[in-house]
């Protein structure tokens, strides 16, 4: 599971959860792949990405990439900085682990870079 | 309605859906790689609109879409675990969930387009039907955003079907020499849903799956035989290539699990779609999830098909 993937998330489709975002994550196996870098891509992608939640989910993983505190416009034109978000939106891999309902606990497990979002029928909302 | 009474098209779809995209065999699974050339006219128009669009391909089954188009990203989700494994063995770290239609974990007005391919023909009742597109529509950005439904029809060429919930056998390529249909080929039928969830209803003082799998099946009396007008070589449409085939519903009766797993007929439940029907269940699903409307319905090779778009 990329980042990227992560950021689009929430487990409001649980009962009784409201925002069920950004979803904690606990990672038991990561894998780092290189991607082709596409600056187009990148740039046009960071208006919907919640900025916050993935400075959230890169300290969850305690990954060694710096990320300013909040986002602005001269920032989405800089390439030191897009760069780092192609890094941090597309190359880590999530291969195990699980994803947390910020609201419940509720785990939703991860296997082999696939997390599991589904629910059972008494769970859902 | 109890609990019980609710869980009762669930337990249809997991025995009759589910359960048989987690058995097939991944060489039965990846045989459909065929890519439907109006699904790719559509991505097409996609990525000119909208340059490095962002694609939720609901429903991914072998993921064919999820990579049909490098300069598009593409997210692709599917209720069989198994699928999204084969999905992922296939194309090295793609993007891809478990995740059923009904409850998408995808965040409000996302995606600038929403592939649902031969996915809500799978759901039971006319609302899980209603909610599945409303979830589709949901997670589809304003301004734009587009949806493309594909699913089955029940006015074909080489079959007749007797009624709109039918129970679908699926083979192996390996056995493909006997797929042609003929005038021998089959139909079998559920009476109507009411009546399948009547009888399930009746079948739940039996508390194990097999007994209400004996009573789902008790109700395929009624076969209805291919139009003699059938040509014993017809020219096969695409979802005959994709190794379907009518025959004789099979009444074995499931007494234990070895039984269910050397049974070389794993049918799939679909509901099949009637002119127009189609069209009514998205402006339906359209009053919850405003500023929704078709710009676009066809008939596609077997298929009922539409374009929703989400302007609000």
């Amino acid at each position: 599971m990329k980042l990227i993937t992560h950021n689009m998330l929430t487990s409001n489709i649980l009962k009784g959860v409201t925002r069920g975002f950004p979803l904690k994550i606990k990672a038991d196996k990561m894998e780092h792949i290189s991607v082709d870098y596409n600056r187009d891509f990148i740039a046009r992608i960071i208006p919907r990405i919640e900025y916050d939640a993935l400075r959230a989910a890169v300290n969850d993983l305690g990954l060694n990439e710096s990320l300013p505190e909040a986002m602005s416009e001269t920032l989405q034109q800089d390439d030191e900085f897009l760069k780092t978000m192609h890094k941090v939106l597309l190359e880590y891999e999530v291969e195990e682990g699980e994803l947390i309902c910020p609201e419940t606990g509720r785990k939703f497990p991860i296997s082999k870079g696939i997390p599991n979002m589904l629910l059972q029928e008494t769970e859902v909302s | 309605m109890n609990d019980q009474n609710k869980s009762q098209p669930d337990v249809l779809e997991q025995i009759y859906v589910h359960d048989v995209y987690n058995r097939l065999k991944s060489t039965t699974l990846t045989q459909d790689t065929t890519a439907w050339p109006n699904v790719r006219r559509f991505l097409n128009r996609i990525s000119s609109q909208t340059k490095n669009a962002l694609v939720a391909d609901v429903g991914c089954g072998t993921g064919k879409y999820v990579k049909l188009k490098s300069d598009l990203f593409t997210i692709g989700c599917d209720r069989s675990n198994q699928l999204c494994e084969i999905v992922r063995d296939r194309y090295s770290h793609i993007p891809i969930i478990i995740a059923d239609n009904l409850h998408l974990p995808y965040r409000d007005n996302l995606f600038d387009a929403v592939l649902s391919i031969g996915v809500i023909h799978h759901l039971a009742t006319h609302q899980r039907r209603v909610k599945a597109i409303q979830e589709c529509l949901r997670i589809l950005k304003p301004n734009g955003g587009q949806l493309l439904i594909y699913t089955w029809a029940m006015e074909q060429k080489q079959r007749k079907f007797c009624s709109q919930d039918v129970l679908v056998p699926c083979i192996d390529h390996q056995t493909r020499s006997d797929i042609i249909l003929d005038k021998n080929s089959w139909s079998s039928s559920l009476n109507m849903r009411e009546n399948l969830l009547r009888r399930i209803e009746q079948a739940n003082s039996q508390t194990t799956k097999f007994s209400m799998i004996e009573s789902i099946q008790n109700l395929f009396q009624r076969f209805v035989k291919q139009t003699s007008s059938t040509p014993s070589t017809p020219i096969l449409s695409h979802h005959d290539r994709l190794a379907f085939r009518i025959r004789p519903f099979p009444m074995s009766s499931y007494d234990d699990d070895e039984q269910i797993n050397t049974n070389p007929y794993n049918k799939r439940y679909y509901h099949v779609f009637k002119h127009g029907e189609l069209e009514m269940l998205i402006e339906e699903a359209s009053k919850l999830i405003v500023g929704s409307k078709i710009i676009k319905s066809y008939y596609d090779h077997g298929n009922w098909c539409a374009i929703v778009q989400k302007d609000i």
